[in-house]
């Protein structure tokens, strides 16, 4: 029973830092037609950045957010002017940003070489200190990820659903040509969605700079089960995203609990293709769906 | 005043709308009428900015629409109840109806112009948490013209309203457009129901391949030879 209680905490805390990876990638694609490849490349420099800081100039390594959220933001602002700017369509975006993908790990590979860069864990104590909830215990750290999962998710759900902001993102998500006829300004509106995503992989990129040893090539094992999340979870569908962190969690902590731990990761993507040869759309439906015309 | 002058738009080489001109006051109903084709949406839009002109002018009193960015026309007074509705079908009425008042200026008298547009449609207050798309085609109707109210506009451009209504509902949808002027607003109207329309009407223009040939008030239209042979058969 104990056994069991572990296995499902981890699963969820486990499903809080992929839904904070996944959130931002999900919003570009689902609201701002762009399947953001470079994501993983904001997500990683974040790391690199908070490794600096903290060892560099002595920062606590959780107060780098505070550094890295705006320069996710920035970087995801940036891109969105470029795409809008030349008029990049869904499929443009996805070639586009692979590339930058590509150079930024270059990039990345000249600045910090590709040795294994690890927090040390005097200066890093969330990440072998845990939460106690009775007799179970939790990563101190990716319980961190899962309390800023929760807020930037639930954050963004009320931001689309409750906001003048929001009414306008979704209006004009389904028609364009309407939305803008009652004054919705998208290029302006699209800023501030594309802003969001890149500060959630600032955050991440934290997060994963606490976590794990950094090389340049680190965040390539990452891809397949974040886009897992992103696709079961419902383009743009804040709470969908929660979901399907939390079924790909629970896949990967069962597995690796009473099954064999190296089979964790390809379980959560078996999983993918089951459910997406029932349900292509996903196990929650998006946010918002573009008219048929 | 509504005043598009020597307007000229064209679909890549084929020019569809060539030197149209008219004026519409505000609170009263002019009629754009014409067969299919004659160029009537591409007008509606034209004058909504919704597509790019290749010559003339359309203002509001003294600003000039052009010059404005898309999505500030709505704020100069010009709101479009398009054809087909083109609702937010995945949004619920209200939220259909919040839309309609996102412009800068509509959003100072939200509150005020959301009772108003309820009191006229009491049945969209009914459907107001409902989905847009599971709407009735004349409860569909109504919301695209309350969307447009709530803009609070000076002129509100209706592209065939009556579309695909049943005669009960053409009726009533008619009596809701003459129920706008009362709020001082200027129609212009596009229907293919021309008897009904030059009822409502006290102006109209004629647009046929991409020309207005025809232009005058009700009496004049009604006595024409040409409106009572293609457009009222008589």
């Amino acid at each position: 029973m104990l056994i069991l209680l572990q296995t499902l905490a981890t699963g969820i805390v486990l499903a809080g830092l992929y839904s904070l990876f996944a959130i931002g990638l999900s919003l570009g694609w689902g609201l701002l037609h762009t399947i953001n490849f470079a994501h993983f490349s904001f997500v990683l420099l974040a790391a690199y950045v908070t490794y600096e800081l903290s060892t560099a100039a002595g920062w606590d390594p959780v107060v780098t957010m505070v550094v890295t959220a705006p320069i996710g933001a920035l970087l995801g602002l940036g891109l969105q002017l470029f795409v809008t700017t030349f008029k990049i369509d869904v499929f443009g975006t996805l070639i586009v940003t692979f590339g930058l993908f590509l150079i930024f790990e270059a990039a990345m590979a000249m600045r910090w070489t590709a040795d294994l860069l690890r927090l040390p864990s005097e200066i890093n104590p969330y990440f072998t200190s845990a939460v106690r909830i009775g007799p179970i215990r939790v990563s101190m750290l990716l319980t961190i990820a899962t309390a800023l999962a929760v807020l930037a998710c639930v954050g963004v759900w009320w931001l689309l659903k409750h906001t003048r902001t929001g009414r306008g993102i979704r209006a004009f998500v389904q028609e364009p040509e309407m939305a803008a006829a009652f004054g919705v300004n998208y290029p302006q509106l699209s800023l501030v969605i594309a802003g969001i995503a890149g500060a959630t992989a600032g955050l991440t990129g934290t997060i994963l700079g606490m976590y794990l040893s950094l090389t340049p090539t680190v965040v390539e094992v990452w891809i397949a089960v974040v886009f897992a999340v992103v696709l079961l979870g419902g383009l743009a569908n804040p709470i969908g995203v929660m979901g399907a962190a939390f079924v790909i969690g629970m896949v990967e902590s069962f597995t690796r609990q009473f099954a064999d731990p190296a089979m964790a990761r390809l379980m959560a993507l078996v999983v993918l293709i089951i459910v997406l040869v029932f349900r292509p759309e996903g196990l929650f439906k998006r946010l918002v769906q573009e008219a048929r015309e | 005043m509504l005043e598009v002058r020597g307007l000229h738009a064209a679909y890549g080489e084929a020019e569809v709308l060539r030197d149209v001109s008219l004026t519409v006051p505000e609170g009263r109903i002019v009629a754009l009428l014409g067969p299919n084709g004659a160029g009537k949406t591409t007008l509606v839009k034209a004058i909504a900015r919704l597509i790019p002109i290749t010559a003339g002018q359309v203002s509001v009193g003294e600003v000039d629409l052009q010059r404005l960015p898309r999505h500030r026309v709505v704020e100069a007074g010009v709101a479009i109840v398009p054809e087909g509705r083109r609702l937010f079908t995945q949004m619920t009425v209200e939220e259909n109806l919040l839309l309609g008042a996102y412009s800068h200026t509509a959003r100072a008298s939200l509150k005020e112009t959301l009772a108003l547009v309820y009191a006229r449609f009491p049945r969209l207050e009914e459907r107001a948490n409902q989905r847009a798309g599971t709407l009735s085609g004349g409860e569909q109707q109504m919301l695209a013209l309350g969307r447009g109210l709530m803009a609070t506009p000076r002129f509100l451009l209706m592209d065939e309203p009556s579309l695909g209504l049943s005669p009960l509902l053409t009726a009533q949808m008619f009596a809701l457009i003459e129920g706008v002027t009362e709020l001082g607003v200027g129609v212009l109207l596009v229907e293919q129901n021309v008897a009904r329309t030059l009822e409502i009407a006290g102006y109209g223009y004629v647009l046929e391949q991409g020309r207005i040939v025809q232009e005058g008030d009700r009496e004049a239209l009604l006595g024409s030879e040409r409106i009572r042979e293609a457009y009222l058969a008589l």
